[in-house]
């Protein structure tokens, strides 16, 4: 497990990997197996509600069904803010973390480059992102099974894909500004910052007219905005989440490469 | 061994800033193969800047470094590949093991770790327990070994024997005129004179981010040269001794009793001559250490001479 800094970086997080995976599966199955009774009992409640609260939590017709009471929970909330907390914290822990800690020295002494590094701590924070994301679906799977109704594959693929890609772009601004700077409360604050920032848009702007144009600045519009579970995975939100993954990772080893190291 | 008189490492004017704080100014030095250079100087003084700086963890504001005649800015892996680096302040992954350590630093360099059984041996150093639960002392041994495991021509060794006891500072020395019988580069930074004095053919001594001076420790020592106590039987005037050249008065405990240093173009002949004008009850005389060379560098007194 030590024969490289992927591997070893993979190794270092795989306890809390496994319990952010279980906690998702938990929740997945969990909720799978609320399902049927939650989605009666609020099926009639949410025809009540204004046409502007539907439009946040799904419309009744949508609720009604597993991929939309799926949609609003745990995809836009729980799980999500859970991949936020994972992500960002992998992001942070593989440069910055490890600078501040001192042993960055030490790890740069061996005949290696900082791209080297950079580049195998980015594909660390890949593989990590993808088994909480995989339990989670794999969860909402055995509960559909246990609770006897089916789930799309297509739709849960597509919603699965979507929250890695969105977990990618934070994690990736994580591990960029924690690069670029060798500062993990920057690493962390900026892209908590637009997670939460995204996240208040994304519930405002169903309740306000006047904010719609807004919701393109926030992340979660990129997310879920077109609802991938049922509709599936919008291209270009997909590409835009890829750009806010790609982007900081290009200027993070830029930066990276030219800086002085903290000592 | 003798050294060869290849330049393994060359400093030329390097200067490293630190926005308004200077951390080291127009460093020059050459340490050459087979040549255990130590480099002195008290806390600040710019020695961790230097070592940063050789090997491409900072870069410098202006001059330039050459590890065997490569830039550590772009060759920096072909460096690496031949140093065996300790930097200060040891610290590693507490969750790991000492032999999970040394593991991934002999994937990472692509080098046999030929030394590792007999460094454990000889530092009893146990790979099996975690990181996190040795000493201080344990934990410099860990750096010490995979800074030596992998039998480097270059050891870059920033402050080696910080939390080692006395037994095992000695250990440290045996090992350092080891690497050297076998024609190994070392530089060290070191705070402990003793150490320095035991291992190093030549030191510089830094000071505020300048190089005071460089030079054989032989040399150096000699420099200082000699500390003297003289006791007279009757009153002696201050001036016998102050206006010598090279001769300081360091301490008066009264008119008969005065401790006295001499160096540069001071000689002890001088001394003795001037003395005994007047009748000597007792005379002692030592030969400086490094230390006091040091001190007097740090202080400045050789600087503004």
């Amino acid at each position: 497990m030590y024969s490289n800094i992927f591997l070893k970086t993979i190794r270092d997080g795989q306890r809390s990997t496994l319990l952010f995976s279980a906690g998702q599966l938990a929740i997945g199955a969990l909720l799978a197996l609320l399902f049927p009774d939650v989605a009666a009992s609020f099926a009639g409640m949410i025809e009540d509600l204004p046409e502007f609260i539907q439009a946040f939590i799904g419309t009744a017709a949508e609720f009604a069904t597993p991929e939309g009471f799926l949609t609003a929970d745990p995809y836009s909330a729980i799980s999500l803010v859970i991949m936020f907390a994972f992500s960002i914290n992998r992001g942070m822990g593989a440069i910055a973390a490890e600078e501040q800690s001192h042993t960055l020295d030490q790890l740069l002494g061996n005949p290696i480059t900082r791209t080297h590094v950079y580049f195998q701590k980015s594909l660390a924070l890949i593989a990590d992102c993808v088994l909480p994301v995989a339990a989670l679906a794999v969860g909402i799977l055995i509960g559909a099974l246990i609770m006897d109704y089916s789930v799309s594959l297509s739709g849960l693929f597509q919603m699965s894909l979507s929250l890695l890609l969105i977990s990618y772009a934070t994690g990736f601004l994580a591990l960029s500004i924690g690069a670029a700077t060798g500062s993990k409360s920057i690493a962390i604050g900026i892209p908590a910052a637009i997670a939460a920032i995204g996240y208040l848009i994304h519930i405002l702007v169903p309740l306000v007219d006047s904010l719609s144009s807004l919701k393109y600045i926030s992340i979660l519009h990129y997310y879920i905005g077109d609802k991938p579970f049922i509709n599936g995975i919008t291209p270009w939100h997909a590409l835009v989440l890829i750009g806010i993954a790609v982007v900081p990772f290009i200027i993070g080893l830029y930066r990276f490469n030219g800086r002085d190291l903290r000592g | 061994m003798q050294s060869s008189g290849n330049p393994v490492i060359k400093l030329e004017n390097l200067t490293k800033h630190y926005g308004e704080i200077v951390g080291i100014q127009d460093l020059s030095l050459e340490v050459t193969e087979g040549e255990v250079f130590g480099l002195l100087g008290p806390n600040g003084a710019g020695k961790t800047t230097t070592i940063r700086l050789i090997l491409d963890f900072i870069r410098p504001t202006s001059g330039k470094a050459a590890v065997f005649g490569l830039s550590p800015r772009s060759d920096g892996t072909d460096i690496r590949r031949r140093v065996g680096y300790l930097p200060g302040d040891f610290v590693t992954y507490d969750h790991m093991t000492g032999a999970t350590v040394t593991e991934y630093f002999t994937h990472l360099r692509g080098a046999d770790p030929v030394k590792l059984v007999a460094l454990c041996e000889r530092y009893k150093l146990d790979l099996s327990r975690k990181i996190g639960q040795l000493s201080k002392g344990n934990k410099q041994k860990i750096g010490l070994v995979q800074a030596f495991m992998n039998d480097p021509d270059l050891l870059i060794l920033d402050e080696p024997t910080a939390g080692l006891d006395p037994l095992l500072q000695y250990e440290f020395q045996k090992m350092i005129h080891e690497e050297k019988a076998q024609g190994k580069t070392i530089f060290m930074s070191s705070h402990v004179m003793s150490e320095v004095e035991a291992t190093c053919d030549r030191v510089g001594i830094i000071r505020e981010g300048k190089l005071v001076t460089i030079d054989t420790v032989s040399h150096l020592t000699e420099l200082s040269l000699w500390t003297a106590k003289i006791t007279f039987t009757q009153p002696v005037p201050y001036d016998t001794f102050n206006n010598l050249p090279g001769i300081t008065v360091t301490d008066k405990t009264d008119d008969r009793t005065y401790n006295l240093s001499i160096s540069g173009e001071g000689s002890m002949d001088t001394l003795i001559k001037s003395a005994s004008k007047h009748p000597i009850q007792t005379f002692e005389s030592q030969h400086a250490s490094l230390e006091d060379a040091f001190l007097k560098y740090y202080s400045g007194e050789e600087a503004e001479e």
